[in-house]
């Protein structure tokens, strides 16, 4: 199972949702159809995009606001994510791609060797030329 | 025991988790002490008896908007789960606490004519017999929820790696000489969002992206960036 969430976090770390999980821990608002708004703490968002809050203040129209301590958001309803304006979004999105795809020299503890470092030096002496060798004429 | 009640079927199969002792609140009407039972298909409070067709509440998960646990209320003291179903409008004539929604709904239309999505939701309140209980209720139902993606939703998947999806499906290969080959669409009318020039991996490389400029699902090389 932790296999999967590591590759799910891998993956989505292109796409918007990946952005959005970088987003956990911060005070977001979010807009839900009917004019319900959300306040409240991102902790996580899972791969169908449904969210869940911590500290959550929901506010109806025309209705008293109800506090919530967790709450969960089916994904269909949501229609805005606010981005706190403190949030560099490029810079979000450098920093995540940078701690899902690490170099090798930065992984703790040595990591995997990759598929194509194994084969090594003599694999690349011995390939065939990019280019035949009459390729000029 | 209020007329709201429907008789509904007790599940009795994929059923996650019951809990009994349940006290359960619509919006502010109390409606009586049953079991909650949390099953894969829909969550259902029931009176507790031993018939499967008893008066309760029957919630599917696609018109479940969201739901948490509620610790301080003014209204209600002990800490709760709450859960906001989506209301289909035709039920909004027939529901006895709709005079509130009906309110709240004209003014809403009256109030924002772009509404034109504006969803109606009810509140149910469920008080649990532990606390434990709640906790374990919220991430069952979480989870249960999951379960249930909407059908529609498939065409708008983001770019996964590995969702090499043809979307183009009807004459997709007698209008395009090449099929999924083709890098220029003159003809949109199977593809009018041009996704098979994203999704196709033979399109991949025209891309000029970091990010596609290698082949997908390989995540060894950090690029530039």
């Amino acid at each position: 199972m932790s296999n999967l969430n590591r590759k799910y976090k891998k993956e989505s770390c292109r796409t918007l949702l990946g952005f959005l999980r970088c987003l956990a821990g911060q005070r977001t608002q979010i807009d839900i159809y009917g004019g319900i708004m959300l306040v409240g703490v991102l902790v996580d968002i899972d791969v169908n995009h449904n969210i869940q809050l911590s500290q959550v203040t929901m506010s109806r129209p025309l209705q008293r606001p109800i506090s919530f301590t967790r709450l969960c958001i089916r994904y269909s309803n949501v229609r805005y994510i606010r981005v706190p304006d403190e949030i560099d979004v490029i810079e979000t999105i450098r920093q995540d791609l940078r701690k899902m795809n690490p170099k090798p020299s930065e992984i703790f503890g040595g990591g995997q060797k990759k598929m194509h470092v194994r084969k090594g030096r003599e694999y690349e002496k011995n390939l065939p030329p990019l280019r035949p060798d009459n390729y000029h004429y | 025991m209020p007329s709201i009640l429907n008789t509904i079927t007790y599940p009795s199969e994929y059923i996650r988790q019951q809990y009994s002792l349940v006290k359960a609140y619509l919006e502010d009407e109390y409606l009586g002490q049953g079991n909650l039972c949390v099953s894969e298909n829909q969550l259902v409070w029931a009176v507790t008896s031993n018939e499967t067709e008893r008066a309760g509440i029957s919630i599917d998960y696609p018109s479940l908007t969201m739901h948490g646990i509620v610790t301080h209320d003014p209204k209600y003291p002990e800490e709760h789960l709450v859960v906001v179903v989506q209301k289909a409008k035709e039920d909004e004539e027939d529901d006895e606490n709709s005079e509130n929604h009906q309110d709240n709904g004209d003014q809403q239309r009256s109030d924002s004519p772009v509404e034109y999505d504006s969803i109606r939701t009810v509140n149910y309140r469920f008080v649990m017999a532990t606390s434990e209980d709640l906790k374990i209720a919220y991430q069952n139902i979480a989870e249960c929820q999951a379960l249930h993606p909407d059908p529609l939703d498939d065409m708008v998947e983001d770019d996964e790696v590995g969702s090499d999806i043809d979307y183009g499906e009807e004459d997709e290969n007698n209008q395009n000489g090449n099929g999924n080959g083709n890098g220029n669409e003159h003809n949109d009318d199977d593809d009018p969002y041009g996704y098979n020039a994203h999704f196709a991996s033979s399109n991949q490389e025209l891309r000029g992206s970091h990010f596609t400029s290698r082949r997908r699902g390989q995540h060894d090389d950090q690029g530039i960036i």
